[in-house]
């Protein structure tokens, strides 16, 4: 089919074949809220004619269906070109031949599905084990991935991807009041590309009690204090803020305008590249695609460009863009391999692989030893930035006081809010390697229309001094 | 695009099983053409379809649920042999889920449009090229998307019967820009002849053209004028954090134990129905049940929270329509969310206004900071004015506000009676009719 492409006329094309299975089970109060098992299946067509860019997909595979997909993605880049006044460029890549599997051990799919319910279901009632306790969920995901990819360039490439992952979320009520309490990330599943074996690993029996009775202390504890005061982000927020004020605005696209009409710009213009200083000397930030177990990684993205390792950040100073083969020209660079779609029927997107913010030498109960006040802010519970990435508000489910080097009490409703680029510059020190994490999130929003795409980041607690805390009406 | 009798052909057969107690079968298609364009050039350009199949089997009280995006006979029998395998397991557990009965509705008419559904992405590169060309007359570009398409939704019942309902949607969201200034402006509608995208170009332009010098205001309590888009923005999360059932039974919600109790002021009436004419309608729930009228909120008193079959056994009352996707976690949402208009013309707010921030739209809210006060941050974006003595005085940078949304709406002054109908087909399902709001005193933080 390929062929059929080239010998219409396309300057370029690919098809990419996916195979999707996800399976989904959610336990609350005590009821089996979801099990469920989804098989997606289709190819999408891209397509570059006459100097712009068309899209097809289909989930039939007949040849009929397919030759119509393909008249169709030509007829779409057609239209394009009546209207773009400038022709894409798309730097040619030679052709790669790979096939590519994801570690992993226990095949989750063959896991019965009484074990997982019984992981669940046990959890479940721990976290209920007191009668202030309203709301408690616990979830498993996991996910199987097949693509095969071909292009105009002889490019034949399969990949095969395993992720297993869940959350639980416990939430406490007095009277009209009520504090929620997350493991080990909130609002969705901590994913890995690993097996069953990792939700043995994330052990939620042990951390239920723990977590169920945080949400209870929380009940009693003093809204956490306003003002300007010294942060330690625990690894979780740390990699929300690393998403959300570098890894997104580094995506070339982005800078490029091309996600205006949606989630933004990027304060990371053009003329900032390889000079603007981004955060302090503590602050080294990579994109590595080719991390163990990280949900970002990939042999190959969507466009047939190896997986790489690239620093965005080096000792403060902003240094690369996420880029694809098209928009690297603007930076006259070769693409760093960042082109994913979440599905066949998607166009891929500059997306983040797996954003690390490199370790420091302090352990984390150093880092605390050395604080003199502050706070100790933990699990993200609300994330807002605005168009170009600059300002920002985070809160968290928890604050813990921080008082001459040692942890103290728990304060509720902890809110923090800054700009950008006086963040990271504010940052004094980074937990070493024993400290940092490979979170996973799998619901990292982009285009339109819109797609999630799973995300990944290596990252520890890191300290920030001088940041106001605690804005509420 | 597949027919109602062609999917009842195929779908409903598999209810007549006796390997189960109950089979219940979902069907949801979409297919949207899209041009998605920045710098007033298409940089994607796409035609995106899908479609779901969900078997529900029931088997001595266990619920299987299975889905694939295939028609495919072999694929269906798969899947709905994978549900009830599911539904064969032997469990210990409560679930409480079951599959509904229902006397099918009437599918409603005159909401699909052949000329929407069949307009081609040179039809719509035709009318872009014209907008981008008359714009760069003012040195303006656009940003943002031009799209149109169909959606199906098919629920099967045990006893075999169907409810269908199909509608067209097209929309233009055009984010004008010249140096520093951006504004916003978007239309959706089932029938592309009404959607005019010459106007909202215009209205796109004019807003941009204001806001070329911007002045910063300091963080405090200013009156704003908030436009439908905006109030959307703010009713999407209300309904998210708290207008279904599951954020009542887990009392996370600003509903939980009010029902009855005033929440807001007596200008905030919001209500779901899926047969509203004025959004886009999904006349039934994705259990195939009738989405009734179900006011949240009337003049500031707190009502019931949307339920589906499974939340309103757990409270002890009747569906009310309003079931998500088989899988979905998130609960009974509201698809088709109105907000009561009220008096005051839209142009007399802002000429009666003495000072006050014109917000058109907001950017990245979050409203997960204390749900049981709907506490909510956001920020301005794309069209924010500093309006005085009944006239815009300049544009203002975008501003973050932090502020109870409740408490927000019980200070009120104003309603708009015109009210404009939101939708996001490339993002989300479901339609918000929402009029503008004068707000006293609203809290901006930085």
């Amino acid at each position: 089919m390929i062929h059929k492409l080239k010998s219409k006329g396309a300057l370029y094309a690919d098809i990419r074949w996916v195979r999707k299975q996800h399976e989904n089970i959610s336990v609350f109060n005590r009821g089996l809220e979801n099990l469920s098992h989804h098989i997606d299946e289709g190819y999408g067509i891209r397509a570059l004619y006459n100097g712009a860019w068309g899209f097809a997909c289909g989930s039939i595979f007949s040849e009929k269906e397919i030759e119509k997909n393909i008249r169709l993605a030509l007829e779409i880049a057609r239209a394009s070109s009546v209207v773009n006044k400038e022709k894409a460029i798309f730097p040619s890549h030679p052709a790669a031949h790979a096939s590519y599997t994801c570690g992993y051990e226990i095949n989750p799919f063959e896991v019965s599905v009484e074990t997982k319910l019984h992981y669940l279901f046990y959890t479940n009632e721990i976290l209920l084990q007191s009668p202030k306790i309203k709301f408690a969920q616990s979830t498993l995901d996991f996910y199987k991935t097949d693509k095969f990819f071909v292009n105009t360039e002889g490019s034949e490439i399969e990949q095969s991807f395993i992720e297993s992952g869940g959350f639980f979320e416990v939430a406490a009520s007095e009277g009209a009041h009520i504090q929620k309490r997350s493991f080990p990330i909130s609002h969705h599943s901590q994913i890995r590309q690993a097996g069953y074996e990792y939700i043995k690993e994330l052990n939620f029996p042990e951390n239920a009690p723990r977590i169920r009775d945080e949400a209870i202390i929380l009940l009693g504890a003093p809204d956490a204090p306003t003002g300007e005061t010294t942060i330690i982000l625990d690894g979780y927020q740390t990699a929300l803020q690393v998403h959300e004020s570098c890894g997104h605005p580094v995506e070339l696209d982005r800078v490029l305008g091309a996600e205006l009409s949606y989630a933004g710009g990027s304060f990371l213009t053009l003329e900032k590249y390889g000079k603007f200083r981004y955060g302090s000397k503590h602050v080294t930030i990579s994109a590595d695609a080719t991390l163990s177990g990280g949900v970002g990684s990939f042999a190959y993205d969507d466009e047939g460009i190896k997986a790489q390792r690239i620093e965005l950040v080096k000792h403060g100073i902003f240094s690369d863009y996420l880029t694809s083969r098209e928009t690297a020209l603007a930076v006259k660079k070769e693409s760093n391999g960042c082109m994913r779609a979440d599905s066949w029927n998607h166009i891929p997107l500059i997306r983040m692989t797996n954003i690390n913010l490199e370790p420091g030498k302090p352990s984390l109960p150093e880092l605390i030893a050395d604080t003199k006040e502050g706070l100790y802010l933990c699990t993200n519970k609300s994330w807002s930035i605005d168009d170009l990435r600059l300002n920002f508000q985070f809160g968290t489910e928890i604050a813990w006081q921080i008082k001459n080097g040692k942890l103290g009490r728990a304060y509720k409703n902890p809110v923090y809010a800054s700009t950008t680029p006086y963040f990271w510059n504010n940052c004094s020190a980074v937990a070493n390697k024993d400290s940092a994490y490979l979170w996973g999130i799998p619901t990292c929003g982009k285009g339109e229309p819109g797609q999630a795409m799973h995300v990944g980041h290596l990252t520890g607690p890191a300290r920030f001094e001088k940041i106001t805390v605690g804005i509420k009406r | 695009m597949i027919t109602s009798g062609h999917l009842k052909e195929r779908l409903a057969p598999f209810t007549k099983t006796k390997e189960a107690d109950k089979v219940g079968v979902v069907y949801f298609r979409t297919g949207l053409q899209v041009s998605r364009f920045a710098n007033s050039a298409i940089h994607q350009h796409l035609s995106d379809e899908n479609q779901i199949v969900y078997f529900r089997v029931l088997l001595d009280n266990r619920m299987g649920l299975a889905s694939t995006n295939s028609l495919d006979e072999q694929n269906l029998t798969e899947t709905f042999k994978k549900a009830l395998r599911m539904a064969r397991l032997k469990l210990d557990i409560r679930e409480n889920k079951t599959i509904v009965s229902f006397k099918p509705l009437k599918t409603s008419t005159g909401v699909n449009f052949k000329k929407t559904t069949h307009t081609s992405a040179l039809s719509r590169a035709e009318i872009l090229r014209k907008l981008f060309t008359d714009a760069e007359d003012m040195k303006v570009t656009f940003s943002g998307n031009f799209y149109n398409g169909l959606t199906q939704l098919a629920v099967i019942s045990p006893e075999g019967k169907m409810n269908y309902q199909d509608y067209s949607f097209t929309g233009i969201k055009l984010i004008a820009a010249r140096g520093e200034s951006s504004a916003y402006a978007s239309r959706v509608d089932y029938d592309i002849e009404k959607l005019k995208p010459q106007e909202i170009a215009g209205a796109a332009i004019e807003k941009c053209l204001l806001g070329l010098k911007k002045t910063s205001l300091e963080p405090g309590c200013y009156d704003v004028i908030l436009e439908p888009a905006a109030v959307a923005e703010l009713i999407t999360w209300l309904n998210y954090i708290g207008f279904g059932a599951k954020s009542v039974a887990g009392e996370t919600s600003f509903l939980y134990n009010k029902a009855g109790k005033r929440v807001s002021g007596k200008r905030v009436s919001i209500y779901d129905y899926g047969r509203d004419k004025f959004t886009f309608i999904l006349p039934f729930d994705f259990e195939g049940v009738s989405r009734e009228k179900t006011y949240l909120i009337k003049k500031g008193i707190a009502g019931q929270p949307l339920r589906d079959s499974y939340y309103a056994k757990l409270l002890k009352t009747k569906s009310s329509g309003h079931a998500n996707f088989p899988d979905d976690v998130d609960g009974p949402l509201g698809h088709n969310l109105v907000m009561e208009g009220g008096t005051a013309p839209e142009s007399q707010i802002i000429q009666s206004t003495k000072k006050a921030i014109l917000i058109t739209r907001f950017h990245y809210i979050n409203g997960f900071l204390d749900t049981p006060r709907a506490l909510m941050t956001g920020m301005t974006r794309d069209g924010t004015f500093l309006i005085e003595e009944g006239r815009i005085k300049c544009a203002l940078k975008d501003m973050r506000f932090t502020e109870s949304i409740l408490e927000a709406f019980s200070r009120i002054t104003r309603v708009s009676k015109e009210r404009k109908l939101i939708a996001d087909h490339l993002e989300t399902l479901g339609s918000i009719y929402a009029p503008s709001l004068y707000i006293k005193d609203f809290t901006f933080t930085s």
